[in-house]
């Protein structure tokens, strides 16, 4: 630190201070969505958790009242508890997608997990909680409280996260559980006869209005199984411009060397983008800004070594997990040429045996499955289906003639120049972080 | 409650003044020392020092703005805690902020030549010259180390028109230095 300029700025009166820390008037007139969307994402989970037949009744069991904005958080300390949880989750549930495309929100995973581990007990939320870098449900709580504010975002570049619990008549609940669940994980717990048409409606529509719309065709698709005792549902939408946009104008049609043989594309490019290089072990990586503090990290890994290899070695979450200090990437701020796919997915995975395979095991087995916390005297009751559909669309504005930009391979060592052509070109993964860091969304592109 | 209904209670002695400086200035003042200190315990018990700072100087003090002393002194005790504790993470987003200042402003020779106190009035000084909107962006980002996302947000602007604002100010501050004949190029 300059000490010079430090004290310096202690020189500054009291007067600029206090006006500069003021808050702005807010402006009544509504402020409108001008650009297209440069990256539109949603993603949604359900849980069904089902049984043998009960009764009983009811409706809003808990209700959450969500804050008009974030507020402030600091999510440092949390990070290290996290790390294994999304490396090993993003290598889990991205990996081995052979000659398609991948796409998953590991956050959106940590809220469904965080609120079943509420509800459960005994081994069945210990092997949650270990999943989830947790050592009791108290320290679980905080952690998932500060994510959800660290993350939760309204205004010109939304993020939203929303969950909901919907109980069968019948089912038995421990209040002051759901009350932690509204209060904590800002879920709205409601019991309903799940057997009815119009729970399901009710669940889609509450889904679609969450996301906006994004996931209307698999959320149409969605069904009820006639045993359903109970429903989880936790979404994550966010809608962000590029900081810097591509402009279409300098979009070319190109081909893209997918795993089952060449594709042609559309690629938008951005010539002499400022801007952080990065390289690992076995990957190279650039950080495309969008708006709210996302970022979108962009990682390629070298030539000859595969997605899954790169996903397998998580050393490329050391970009956003890991302080600079940290690190063991290499980094160059250069001129970058830019040219990266334009697409559009969506994917529904069910994350069942993926869970399984991370130490996740007796929430789904009738006879071995707690989860007496939260949903006490029901007798046996287990996790059947957990899936989660998740839609990312990145683009530009509209669509015009091009200009053409170079392919290169670029290795694992540093570049020797000061610009450096960043060419997806072949499957790649890519990573959208939250301001603080957090994954919220991350994809494999094999087939744009 | 205004800043001057808070000066009141502060001498009469009444500890609700304590709960009105949390209520109008804590999550300003929590923001600016997990800034310099990056830890949100050691800001949480800076944030707390520092009314109790407050409130041991207020009487006899009188400061006008209330609001402009109180996170001054909440900086004061964030940095010299940071001092102080050898094992405080460096490169906080301060840390960063006061780099990016310090890149426009002149190199060795100048550091020499100048006094922290001249270069500080002249920076007060420079402030006056420049738009309110424009102040604030500067302020928010090189003295309470506010992120551009940050200030964008606050301020509803683009993170592009934050970050292009403040190159502008900072190649301004350079010629006003310049002009001022603090530095020669």
């Amino acid at each position: 630190m300059n000490e010079k300029l430090n004290e310096a700025m202690n020189e500054i009166s009291d007067a600029h201070i206090a006006q500069a820390a003021a808050p702005k008037k807010r402006n009544k007139r509504m402020r409108i969505f001008l650009s297209a969307t440069a990256a539109v994402l949603a993603a949604a989970i359900l849980i069904g958790i089902f049984s043998g037949p009960m009764t009983i009744h009811a409706d809003a069991v808990a209700l959450a009242e969500y804050p008009e904005d974030s507020s402030y958080v600091n999510v440092i300390e949390y990070k290290e508890n996290l790390a294994g949880f999304f490396t090993s989750t993003l290598a889990q549930v991205l990996g081995d997608a052979g000659s398609e495309n991948a796409a998953f929100s590991p956050m959106n995973l940590y809220f469904a997990l965080a609120m079943l581990a509420e509800i459960a007990d005994g081994d069945t939320r210990s092997q949650l909680l270990s999943l989830l870098g947790a050592a009791q449900a108290t320290e679980l709580r905080t952690q998932s409280s500060a994510l959800w504010n660290s993350a939760y975002s309204t205004g010109n570049n939304p993020c939203t996260l929303a969950n909901s619990l919907w109980l069968n008549t019948g089912i038995q609940y421990d209040q002051s559980v759901m009350d932690i669940l509204s209060t904590d994980y800002y879920a709205s717990v409601y019991q309903r006869d799940l057997s009815e048409s119009q729970a399901l409606k009710d669940i889609r529509a509450w889904i679609s209005n969450e996301t906006d719309g994004l996931l209307k065709e698999s959320v149409d698709n969605m069904l009820i199984p006639e045993n359903a005792e109970l429903v989880l549902a936790s979404t994550v939408y966010l809608q962000a411009r590029w900081s810097e946009k591509f402009s279409s104008a300098n979009n070319t049609e190109g081909v893209f060397h997918a795993a089952s043989g060449d594709v042609s594309c559309t690629y938008m490019n951005q010539k002499r983008m400022e801007g952080n290089y990065y390289w690992g072990e076995n990957y190279s990586a650039v950080c495309k800004n969008l708006e709210g503090g996302y970022h979108m990290w962009l990682i390629l890994p070298d030539e000859g070594v595969s997605v899954d290899e790169v996903l397998e070695s998580g050393a490329y979450t050391e970009l956003f997990l890991c302080e600079e200090e940290d690190a063991s990437y290499g980094s160059k701020y250069m001129y970058i040429n830019l040219s990266l796919p334009k697409f559009d997915i969506t994917c529904t995975q069910d994350l069942k045996e993926d869970l399984q395979a991370l130490g996740v095991s007796d929430v789904f087995d009738l006879g071995l499955a707690d989860l007496s916390a939260g949903l006490p005297d029901n007798g046996a009751l287990a996790v059947t289906e957990i899936q989660q559909s998740t839609r990312i669309c990145v683009d530009e504005d509209g669509v015009k003639a091009a200009t053409y930009i170079r392919i290169i391979g670029v290795g694992a060592a540093e570049p020797p120049s000061d610009e450096v052509d960043f060419v997806l070109d072949r499957p790649f993964v890519f990573v959208i972080t939250s301001s603080t860091d957090l994954p919220l969304f991350a994809g494999v592109i094999n087939n744009p | 409650m205004e800043d001057k209904q808070i000066m009141a209670l502060l001498f009469e002695r009444a500890e609700q003044a304590l709960a009105e400086l949390e209520k109008h200035y804590g999550a300003r003042l929590f923001r600016l020392t997990l800034n310099i200190l990056t830890n949100t315990q050691d800001a949480e018990e800076t944030v707390n020092d520092t009314y109790l700072a407050v409130w041991d100087a207020i009487p006899p003090k009188e400061p006008d703005p209330l609001s402009g002393y109180v996170y001054k002194t909440g900086r004061n005790l964030a940095l010299k805690r940071l001092r102080h504790d050898s094992a405080a993470k460096r490169n906080s987003r301060y840390d960063q902020s006061l780099q990016e200042l310090e890149g426009s402003i002149p190199g060795e020779d100048f550091w020499a030549s100048v006094s922290a106190r001249e270069l500080g009035r002249a920076i007060d000084a420079f402030l006056d010259t420049i738009s309110r909107e424009n102040r604030s962006i500067f302020l928010r980002r090189y003295w309470f180390g506010d992120s551009v996302w940050e200030i964008a947000r606050d301020l509803s602007l683009s993170e592009g028109t934050v970050s292009t604002r403040l190159n502008r100010i900072r190649s301004k501050l350079k010629t006003y230095l310049i002009e001022e004949g603090l530095y020669y190029e």
